[in-house]
């Protein structure tokens, strides 16, 4: 598969540093433009537009906390932020990994006649994930206030936590993009498998009201030491545990290198097949 | 001076080591793809080509007005390109029209039967043709001596001559000939080198897990290997407009696409600089539920433009497609002659990059805005790009190409000036 093994010496040799940066610029284009594409398609038909970014995950909020906050009255303080704060995150990964799933399939017209690598179509629809999650945070910070969460330095880890789900989450849509080429079936069956995640996930109950062994499947549960960490900083306004810290970083960084060494290595074979 | 550069860049290319060789490479990654491969179809693929090649061979041979597949490399272009040392797939053949022509000997992988034999330099034979024409015209034969005797050789084309004593004088006496070339200076800007693609098709339509666990289990997994190129070498010096032609499904399309770097070969090498190639297809990328002001944007960036170029160039695209005053409405809700004018406008904005690769872009809109497209590309074609085109439409190949290029079923059939191959190739089709 090294068929261009000569060209890319040359062109290494005879790049400059100016047209690699005007590559570079051109390359974020695209892929600038791609998730421009996705966010206004999505709403494209909507009144209401990109408002929806916004409403829908204050919407959902409102529902879940109807039903769930008096069950959980006692064991959680101010539950629509607990709840809040973990479907952001939630919402993440599942949409970014949704999206990037068919990234390939859905372009394979483009990927044949494109200079674009193949890449960038999943990191657009994974930076599209991530544009919804900005949004999401407009409404967050809004609740956080209306809600009168107290302010503590501990927050400004926010996007910290953001960058390793994102890592996360890129990795998996690495490899499930490429899976999906070869099985339609991943399709349906990573819907079943996101909803069995979620139930683990203690997106809307308290994990201590669990028993033992499911203590422990859901603190192995990667999403959900993300999820900690984000309910430590935010509601709690504390360190979030080493064990939560390394947890948050390995998982990001194994899934990132594991998806990324499974997308480069079948890149090619995938070409063939689509 | 120029002359010794080039010698000792002979020098260097043959006495490099074989290891490094583009079609050992290519023989490796079909190795590395052939794990699900059963070694019987890999054993008649081998079979397969061999036959093709010596049919290849023989017809090439007929039809005489055969120019330069292998042309003259020198040694200007290997050095800036970084070549040197790394070696080629050893089958640069200088002549010259009317100069007998073996090839399609050195047109072989080491790949498919014996892997293992690549190393062996003894293996490779190195020869020269010694022609009364017009001065001494060599030509330097390469090929690969396989171990099934099925070749037929033309032994008594070569000079007798012995492994052991070629040496530097023998490279020498060989560069005589390029020195007479009239095409002196002229290094290829394209060099498709023994390309093959092979398609791996599941025999069965499985594409479920259920199927895939099942034949994985009873190792029924089978693959229908498809070759769409087989071993096919050209090269195109700048400037030259070459034409590809041949029946649906021929592998024209897969040609351009290894050309222009979207599929990568599992045999052989394209010699090109990709920063130089503008792939030109149309309504690539387009979004319905966009306005056209945003598709020009989407379809740009994703074609290869840089901001600053859409924005100097917007009118231009919305002029050239005559859709002044439809630019907020949603693609959606235009006619496909519309969506087209745009999608050619946006392709063809600006200046033409210096290798051009037209995808059946000729046939686009009303009878008016045709005539308007076709002169644009003629524009394009005559600003001093190379250009690769596929075209269905033997008049705009006759009328643009200087060369073409024919392919049938993934064979090289013929590389020559438009007239000959068009001909025979109205010839074969009856």
């Amino acid at each position: 598969m090294a068929a261009y093994h000569y060209h890319t010496v040359g062109e290494k040799r005879s790049l400059k540093i100016k047209e690699k940066l005007r590559e570079r610029r051109q390359y974020f284009f695209a892929i600038r433009q791609m998730v421009a594409r996705e966010v206004k398609r999505k709403y494209a038909r909507s009144y209401l537009g990109i408002a929806w970014s916004v409403l829908n995950p204050l919407l959902t909020m409102a529902v879940m906390s109807m039903i769930f906050s008096t069950i959980f009255k006692r064991s959680i303080e101010n539950y629509p932020i607990y709840y809040l704060t973990a479907s952001l995150f939630w919402q993440l990964f599942s949409g970014a990994t949704q999206s990037a799933m068919t990234a390939l399939v859905d372009n394979r017209s483009l990927l044949l006649k494109v200079k674009l690598t193949k890449q960038s179509f999943v990191i657009a629809r994974i930076f599209t994930a991530l544009t919804n999650f900005g949004y999401s945070c407009v409404a967050y910070v809004l609740m956080l206030f209306v809600f009168r969460v107290k302010l503590n330095r501990y927050m400004l880890l926010f996007p910290v936590d953001a960058f390793f789900m994102l890592l996360f989450s890129m990795g998996i849509g690495y490899a499930l993009c490429i899976l999906y080429v070869f099985f339609a079936d991943i399709k349906y069956l990573y819907s079943v498998l996101l909803t069995l995640w979620m139930y683990l996930s203690a997106l809307f109950y308290p994990v201590d009201n669990l028993s033992q062994v499911m203590q422990k499947v859901v603190n192995a549960n990667p999403i959900y030491s993300y999820i900690r960490f984000a309910r430590d900083i935010m509601l709690y306004g504390r360190m979030p545990e080493p064990v939560t810290w390394v947890k948050i970083i390995g998982w990001g960084v194994f899934s990132f290198v594991m998806g990324y060494m499974i997308f480069r290595k079948n890149e090619n074979l995938v070409m063939q097949r689509i | 001076m120029k002359k010794n550069e080039k010698q000792n860049a002979r020098k260097k290319r043959i006495n490099a080591p074989p290891e490094g060789t583009g079609s050992m490479e290519g023989a490796e990654s079909v190795e590395g793809t052939g794990s699900m491969k059963d070694a019987e179809s890999v054993e008649e693929t081998g079979s397969m080509k061999d036959a093709e090649s010596v049919e290849e061979t023989g017809s090439m041979k007929e039809t005489g007005s055969m120019e330069r597949i292998g042309s003259p490399k020198e040694t200007g272009f290997m050095e800036e390109t970084g070549f040197i040392g790394e070696t080629e797939s050893m089958e640069d053949t200088v002549e010259q029209e009317g100069l007998e022509f073996i090839e399609g000997f050195g047109n072989d992988t080491e790949g498919f039967g014996d892997t293992g034999s690549v190393n062996d330099y003894d293996k490779i034979a190195l020869g020269y043709v010694e022609l009364d024409y017009d001065n001494y015209v060599y030509g330097d034969f390469d090929y690969e001596v396989h171990d099934n005797e099925d070749y037929d050789y033309e032994v008594n084309e070569y000079e007798d001559f012995d492994y052991d004593d070629f040496g530097s004088e023998d490279l020498e006496y060989l560069d005589l000939g390029g020195k007479k070339n009239e095409e002196e200076g002229e290094h290829p800007i394209i060099s498709v080198r023994d390309v093959t693609m092979n398609f791996k098709v599941p025999a069965s339509a499985a594409s479920g897990i259920k199927e895939y666990i099942i034949q994985k289990i009873n190792h029924q997994m089978k693959f229908r290997e498809l070759v769409a190129l087989n071993h096919v070498s050209f090269d195109v010096l700048p400037g030259e407009v070459v034409g590809l032609i041949g029946t649906n499904g021929s592998g024209k399309s897969t040609l351009l696409r290894i050309v222009s770097g979207a599929l990568e070969p599992t045999g052989g090498e394209v010699l090109i600089d990709r920063r130089k190639v503008q792939l030109l297809t149309l309504g690539t990328g387009f979004d319905m539920e966009l306005s056209a002001r945003e598709n020009v944007y989407l379809n740009g960036s994703i074609i290869g433009y840089s901001k600053e170029f859409l924005d100097r160039h917007y009118n231009e695209i919305v002029e050239f497609a005559e859709l002044q005053g439809f630019m907020e409405e949603r693609v959606k809700n235009f006619s496909s002659g519309m969506v087209s004018r745009l999608g050619f406008a946006i392709a063809t904005a600006g200046d033409a990059a210096e290798i051009l690769i037209l995808d059946e872009v000729l046939s686009v809109g009303d009878e008016f805005f045709r005539k308007k497209s076709l002169k644009r590309i003629k524009e394009m074609i005559h600003s001093g790009s190379t250009v690769i085109m596929v075209s269905h439409g033997m008049g705009t190949i006759l009328e643009n190409c200087t060369k073409v290029v024919w392919i049938e079923k993934g064979v090289l059939q013929m590389v020559g000036d438009a007239k000959t191959v068009c001909e025979a190739y109205r010839k074969m089709e009856g």
